[in-house]
């Protein structure tokens, strides 16, 4: 419980316990787990300062975002991202390619478990064998769906504890379902974040529907770093046993606590902070950062400067 | 169609140095929004040269200038000289501008920082190939697609590097 307040130009924050300044030159993007009020002045200097403010419910669950005005604006762009999404095999193109990516990300995150001795191999041939469909939308989805039901049962051989049988939503009744639906609400905002820095409109998507709730694009480009970014960071977490037990409180379902969600966070930001030498930039970019480039290769799709390959992990 | 009197010098700039980056201008592609670099040209422009400055605006262009004896010198004054080409043409063209207004100007590039000057002379040529250049940039602004990138040392520093090498 807290409130975020503007105190000259700096951003200050405040609740029974402490009262600290927070650097908003060196931040991407706030998270409030808990209950946080903004006071105008502070809204007015995140807005120019160009902070999006994201808001999780008790039990970690993404609820919202406050999202400042569009910074970089470019009439063609949105133009021709719509015009993308309306064209049924335009469409398409992205979408498959964008699950292409996800599927390589799974395998190649499967391979690197199978190196250090897990038992892997049946996994790895059930998902490379697993063809992504095409032609419409929904034949898309659907190989989408299925490929990550392959995939999350493979963490029962990576693990050493909370077994998953399948994946569930609202409410997730096991910890490891509900460590997955927390990771994956933190990569839908650090990508959101990162599309702001891009020119792509936020709500127009390809391979999930516009027509969801959230920034569906966010969707999008969060899926295919998913096994690069979130299972990688719960494999960590598990298996070292920073996160265990204790963590989780039991409620209308299985959810992390305060203690296991600081140790997730940070875990995670440290997995963001990742680098890795570019093969065509050359130099070192952050795990971050190849999700804004990934917004970057988008657009040159859509100029038709360069087709669309979607990010596979190199390395 | 774009009108002449839309160009302006960094168009100019942009051009010369490359067409690619002048496209993505024209399409209101920014890259620098998190880059002080103009920033810090604004400063240099305030601090520098404060005594002698003057700024006039012919259509949307706007140059210092300094009256000296009869003859009207126009001074650009630029961060570094590694971009002479582009800074060269911007300034030709300002005084093409003044030319075309009936007025004889010279042309001054000032870099403080490395204390040199490279006066700028219009000659009929010159005339000629600016006006070449402005039908270019009318042509690219046309253009449905980006052109090509072209990797070249200025690469490094542009702000578009990542979205053209990625
Ligand atoms: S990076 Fe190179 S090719 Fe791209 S716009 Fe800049 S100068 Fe042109």
């Amino acid at each position: 419980m807290g409130i975020l307040y503007r105190k000259e130009n700096t951003l200050k924050f405040k609740n029974k316990d402490m009262d600290i300044s927070i650097p908003i030159h060196a931040i991407n993007e706030i998270n409030c787990y808990d209950k946080v009020s903004l006071k105008s002045g502070a809204i007015t200097l995140l807005q120019h300062e160009k902070i999006i403010v994201n808001f999780f419910n008790k039990y970690g669950y993404y609820t919202g975002s406050l999202y400042p005005r569009i910074n970089l604006n470019s009439g063609m762009i949105v133009v021709k991202q719509a015009l993308t999404y309306d064209n049924n095999q335009k469409r398409c193109f992205i979408a498959h390619e964008m699950v292409n990516g996800m599927k390589h990300n799974m395998i190649k995150t499967l391979k690197y478990y199978k190196k250090k001795g897990k038992n892997l191999n049946d996994y790895i041939e059930q998902l490379e064998k697993e063809p992504i469909l095409d032609g419409n939308i929904n034949k898309i989805l659907s190989s989408e769906g299925k490929l990550w039901q392959t995939y999350y049962p493979s963490f029962n051989q990576i693990t050493k504890k909370f077994p998953i049988q399948k994946r569930e939503f609202r409410p997730p009744t096991n910890e490891m379902n509900s460590l997955i639906s927390f990771g994956n609400s933190l990569l839908y905002t650090t990508t959101l974040s990162e599309i702001y820095h891009t020119y792509l409109h936020p709500s127009i998507s390809f391979l999930h529907e516009p027509r969801e709730r959230r920034f569906s694009l966010a969707c999008d480009l969060a899926d295919i770093f998913k096994p690069l970014i979130v299972s990688r960071t719960i494999f960590k977490l598990v298996n070292t046993n920073m996160i265990n037990e204790k963590h989780f409180t039991h409620d209308a379902g299985v959810y992390l606590n305060k203690k296991g969600r600081e140790k997730f966070i940070q875990e995670y930001n440290n997995k963001l902070k990742t680098t890795i030498k570019h093969p065509t930039l050359n130099k070192k970019v952050s795990y971050r950062y190849l999700i804004r480039l990934e917004g970057y290769k988008l657009i040159k799709h859509m100029l038709e400067d360069k087709t669309y390959e979607s990010f596979k992990t190199w390395w | 169609m774009m009108k002449t009197s839309e160009i302006t010098g960094v168009m100019i700039q942009y051009y010369m140095t490359c067409p690619r980056e002048l496209w993505l201008y024209l399409n209101q592609i920014n890259m620098n929004y998190d880059n002080d670099d103009i920033d810090i040209g604004k400063l240099i422009h305030e601090t520098s040269y404060k005594r002698e400055k003057k700024e006039i605006r012919i259509d949307n262009v706007v140059f210092d200038f300094i009256q000296t004896n009869d003859k009207l010198t126009v001074f650009e004054v630029k961060k570094s000289s590694k971009l002479t080409i582009g800074a060269k043409y911007q300034l030709y063209y300002y005084l093409y501008i003044l030319k075309k207004a009936g007025i004889d100007a010279e042309g001054m590039l000032v870099f403080p920082k490395e204390r040199k000057r490279i006066p700028i002379i219009l000659t009929d040529e010159i005339i000629d190939k600016i006006e070449k250049i402005l039908q270019n940039i009318k042509q690219i602004a046309t253009q449905e697609k980006p052109p090509q990138e072209e990797q070249k040392p200025y690469c490094k520093r542009c702000s578009y590097n990542e979205l053209c090498m990625i």
